[in-house]
């Protein structure tokens, strides 16, 4: 693609606002994607924390450092912190720095519902983990002690951790929705004249499916929460047989967000991930219109199979086997993205750079958590796995090594473009390294812990799971501490190095790249026209 | 506005290289996985 | 999946509206109301107050916010391009309530389809149940709920199904004399809907506390109960937003907005009122009616 002018015009007249009220205040797309980032950083370390206590007390069988109660409601918190708080900021964050500045947008579609979508984070969170401080003052049994999914009849009786968790969901999902609303009408509306959509970057489309998802499915969610609250306060019985209603109703209403969930916290990494490919291979990125088709069969699919969540809370048997080959479809589209990402590098003149050891990390480790999540879309192996710690190494490689790895390579690849200052090479590959190598320390005997009956959300175990949890222990705490590499990193790279130049990888393509790093406060401003 | 590309950091020769050797790790590569393949198709149980 | 590429004017620029506190005292104002109604639901804290001081951020923050909004627009800060971004924003919103109603149709459809014939099928199928007198059939409050009268459909329901209509006919008549610049039956549409709206809302309230007081019909009324005020409960309030959103429009009529080229706010409402009016038929189909 060619670009026929790449100034931005003059400067609008915008009073600059320093210090705390900028931030408060700003309708800038920049402004606004640096905040979601740091958010994520920040809530990415407190769950961190709160998970390094859990292994601790895992470290051996026996209670030693926690009460059972105590231990539940973090792994609870924890999850829905990564997850909310954590992860799809830190989408958001790429998607409010990036898609303005790929697509040739002055900004953002709706600016300042843009603030409030970031602004509305901060309370969501305090209300997520304010329990855990009034427990310490008498008010209450702390935080939210059903693990993330909320299942009836335990949330029902549950205490009044609850009912905060219940609405920090509810402010999160706002936020998610106008956030995602914000990006939609952004794609549709304030692309750069000639960009079609079939020249739309892959990350702007990979963007676009997941805020469609969002849309689809984060009001479910909200719906069967504000059922929960209203069995908990107000004597409804939806999730209560003996008013007619049923528990397992809450587990589809719930899984019907919770799947499509994980592919919104994944499409914009697999949105982001050929252009690192393609930039440090040299090469064009391999099958766009493939890539394309397959986010759009993965989206579709993923509201229709969510019931494999709970194939053994019982169903008739034709709903299990559907449920089963719908799950086992998706990795189709899926492996069409695999090959499109191999494709891309095949004679390709590669580096490694960290970005690129970040981007192949994230393929070898995701293709793990594709080849066991079939293992657990079969029905009858999933009896014997359901619950136990196999789910748990599952999902980690998703969710870790494909999610959080994934965001890690968009940071390290786009990061001197935000700052206009070069990362340092050296402890960027330090970390990638830690973090590969203590990330399968801490996960790989998970496998194995499943595989031989250890159930998940557990704080006691028997005897012959000591060793793997002791190893899983001791990995959990060096991928912790490697990630100190990671904000240290930033926080110089924010602080001064090396300068960038406007196309920080040579081989770089995209209207990304034609701006100055870092880009001027106002960029787009005349579009630029795609030939 | 500098958005003068950075001048690249690799030789032709260099490209090269990297060229046949990403092509050669892929057939390595290949091979690795069609063995497993292989060795999985003849374990019995 | 192709939609028009960017704008139409090359060389135009966006309106990007400068900073704003408003979206920062919203979040606070949601704070504040969320974390004062964990506090009376659970009997700890001044919780009303810190509900009210919420509220009141948030009336605060809705006059200033829209006022602002309103006043852009009446200076001719929005041309077509915003005004699109507008469009499509309202329409994605409007997606997201259908998915909410959704949740609440689909445990409809759940315990109607699923859990209760199941549990009235308990003896049959596997021989033992928690309460084998339990027949399974629609209406009930399950097995240990309370004894109750249904609504039927044909009273008050069917008229309030007349009315939405009509509403949404009048409605239609506004837009359609705002397009040809009939400015007296414009006002007179909104005014009939605005009107139309309110009685049905009458009607409901009256027919809340009739399900209380003399059908037994509460929240507490098993899986019919539940269903029943959820989804007419959540659809009540979307009326009643509807119809606030309608007398703001009508009084903006009044003072002279809107043109027959530029009126993105009073579609948006329309097409709110429209979706609540279409929620509704669903809801006096699979509620009220079958
Ligand atoms: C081919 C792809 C995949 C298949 C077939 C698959 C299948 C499954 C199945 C059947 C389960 C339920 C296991 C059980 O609880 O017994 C599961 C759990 C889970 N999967 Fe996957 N999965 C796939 C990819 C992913 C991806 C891409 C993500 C995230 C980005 C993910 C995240 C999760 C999570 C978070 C859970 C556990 C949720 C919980 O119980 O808390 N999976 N997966
Ligand atoms: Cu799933």
């Amino acid at each position: 693609m060619s670009i026929a002018t790449t100034h931005p015009g003059g400067h609008a007249a915008e009073p600059y606002q320093g210090g705390l009220r900028r931030w408060l205040t700003t309708t800038n797309h920049k402004d606004i994607g640096t905040m979601y980032m740091m958010f994520s950083l920040i809530m990415f370390f407190v769950g961190g924390l709160m998970i390094l206590a859990v292994r601790a007390e895992l470290f051996q069988p026996g209670l030693q450092l926690m009460k059972p109660e105590f231990f539940n409601q973090l792994i609870g918190i924890h999850a829905l912190v990564m997850i909310f708080a954590a992860l799809m900021p830190a989408a958001t964050g790429f998607a409010n720095w990036m898609i303005p500045l790929m697509i040739g947008a002055p900004d953002m579609a709706l600016p300042r519902l843009n603030n409030w979508g970031f602004w509305l984070l901060p309370p969501a969170a305090i209300l997520l983990t304010l329990p855990f401080t009034l427990a310490l003052f008498g008010i209450g049994d702390g935080a939210l002690a059903t693990g993330w999914t909320f299942y009836a009849p335990l949330s029902v009786q549950g205490g009044m951790g609850v009912d905060f968790a219940i609405l920090a969901v509810h402010i999160l999902g706002i936020s998610s929705i106008m956030g995602s609303i914000n990006i939609i009408v952004t794609i549709f509306n304030m692309r750069a004249p000639g960009m079609t959509m079939m020249k739309l970057p892959l990350f702007a489309w990979g963007w676009l499916i997941t805020a469609f998802l969002l849309i689809a499915t984060l009001p479910v969610l909200a719906g069967a929460v504000t059922m929960l609250l209203t069995d908990r306060h107000f004597g409804t019985h939806f999730f209560d047989a003996a008013g007619g209603g049923d528990p397992i109703l809450f587990q589809h209403l719930f899984w019907f967000f919770g799947h499509p969930e994980v592919y919104i916290l994944l499409l914009p990494v697999w949105g982001l991930m050929p252009h690192v490919l393609a930039t440090f291979s040299r090469k064009p990125t391999y099958g766009y219109k493939a890539q394309v088709y397959s986010f759009i069969a993965i989206g579709l699919l993923s509201v229709v199979v969510w019931a494999h969540h709970f194939f053994t809370a019982g169903m008739p048997v034709p709903a299990l086997i559907y449920f089963m080959f719908s799950t086992m479809a998706i990795s189709l589209p899926l492996a069409v993205l695999f090959f499109c990402w191999i494709a891309t590098m095949w004679k390709g003149a590669m580096s490694f750079e960290t970005p690129m050891l970040f981007a192949i990390g994230f393929i070898v480790l995701f293709g793990i958590a594709g080849l066991t999540g079939l293992i657990l879309a079969d029905v009858a192996a999933d009896a014997q796995y359901h619950h136990s710690y196999f789910v748990v190494a599952h999902f980690h490689y998703a969710l870790f090594a494909g999610g959080i790895m994934g965001v890690m390579t968009g940071v390290y690849y786009w990061l001197p473009k935000w700052t206009g200052h070069m990362y340092c090479e050296k402890l960027g590959k330090l970390h990638f390294w830690l973090t590969v190598f203590s990330f399968n320390l801490t996960f790989i005997p998970q496998f194995f812990l499943g595989l031989a009956g250890m159930p998940r959300r557990i704080p006691d175990y028997a005897l012959q799971f000591a060793e793997f949890n002791a190893i899983s222990t001791v990995g959990a705490f060096i991928l912790g501490l490697s990630q100190l590499i990671f904000a240290w990193n930033i926080w110089i790279t924010v602080r001064g190095g090396k300068k960038a130049e406007g196309r920080v990888w040579e081989s770089a393509e995209g209207l990304e790249w034609e701006l100055s790093s870092p880009p001027p406060h106002h960029s787009w401003e005349t579009q630029p026209v795609i030939k | 506005m500098n958005a003068e590309p950075t001048p690249s950091a690799f030789s032709d020769d260099d490209l090269r290289r990297r060229r046949a050797a990403a092509r050669r790790l892929g057939w390595l590569l290949a091979a690795f996985v069609l063995g497993l393949y292989l060795i999985g198709l003849l374990i019995k149980r | 999946m192709s939609s028009s590429p960017g704008h139409a004017v090359p060389g135009e620029h966006y309106f990007v509206p400068q900073p704003s506190l408003y979206p920062v005292i919203l979040s606070a104002g949601m704070f504040l109301l969320a974390f004062g109604f964990i506090q009376v639901i659970n009997n700890f804290g001044p919780g009303k107050w810190v509900m009210l001081g919420g509220t009141a951020v948030i009336l605060y923050v809705l006059f200033g916010w829209f006022g602002r909004v309103i006043s852009e627009s009446q200076s001719g800060a929005y041309r077509d391009w915003e005004d699109r971004s507008f469009r499509y924003g309202m329409i994605w919103f409007i997606a997201t309530e259908v998915m909410f109603f959704a949740a609440f149709f689909g445990a409809l459809f759940y315990v109607r389809v699923i859990s209760v014939p199941t549990l009235g099928d308990m003896m049959a199928t596997h021989g033992t149940s928690l309460w084998p007198e339990f027949a399974g059939t629609w209406p009930t409050s399950g097995p240990k709920g309370p004894a109750f009268t249904p609504m039927g459909a044909w009273g008050i329901p069917a008229l309030n199904t007349a009315l939405l209509l009509s509403s949404g006919a009048t409605v239609t008549w506004a837009h359609w004399s705002l397009l040809r610049n009939r400015r007296r039956q414009l006002a007179l549409g909104l005014l009939a809907t605005v009107v139309l709206g309110s009685v049905f809302l009458g009607f409901q309230a009256y027919e809340y506390h009739h399900a209380y007081n003399e059908l037994g019909l509460t929240m507490g009324a098993g899986a019919y109960g539940a269903t029943f005020f959820m989804l007419t409960g959540f659809h009540g309030f979307h009326v009643t937003l509807g119809t606030i959103m309608l007398i703001v429009i009508l009084l903006r009529c009044l003072s002279g907005h809107f043109s027959a080229e530029r009126h993105f706010a009073f579609e948006a409402v329309a097409w709110y009122w429209h979706f609540v009016d279409v929620v509704w038929l669903v809801l006096f189909v699979f509620v009220y009616w079958v």
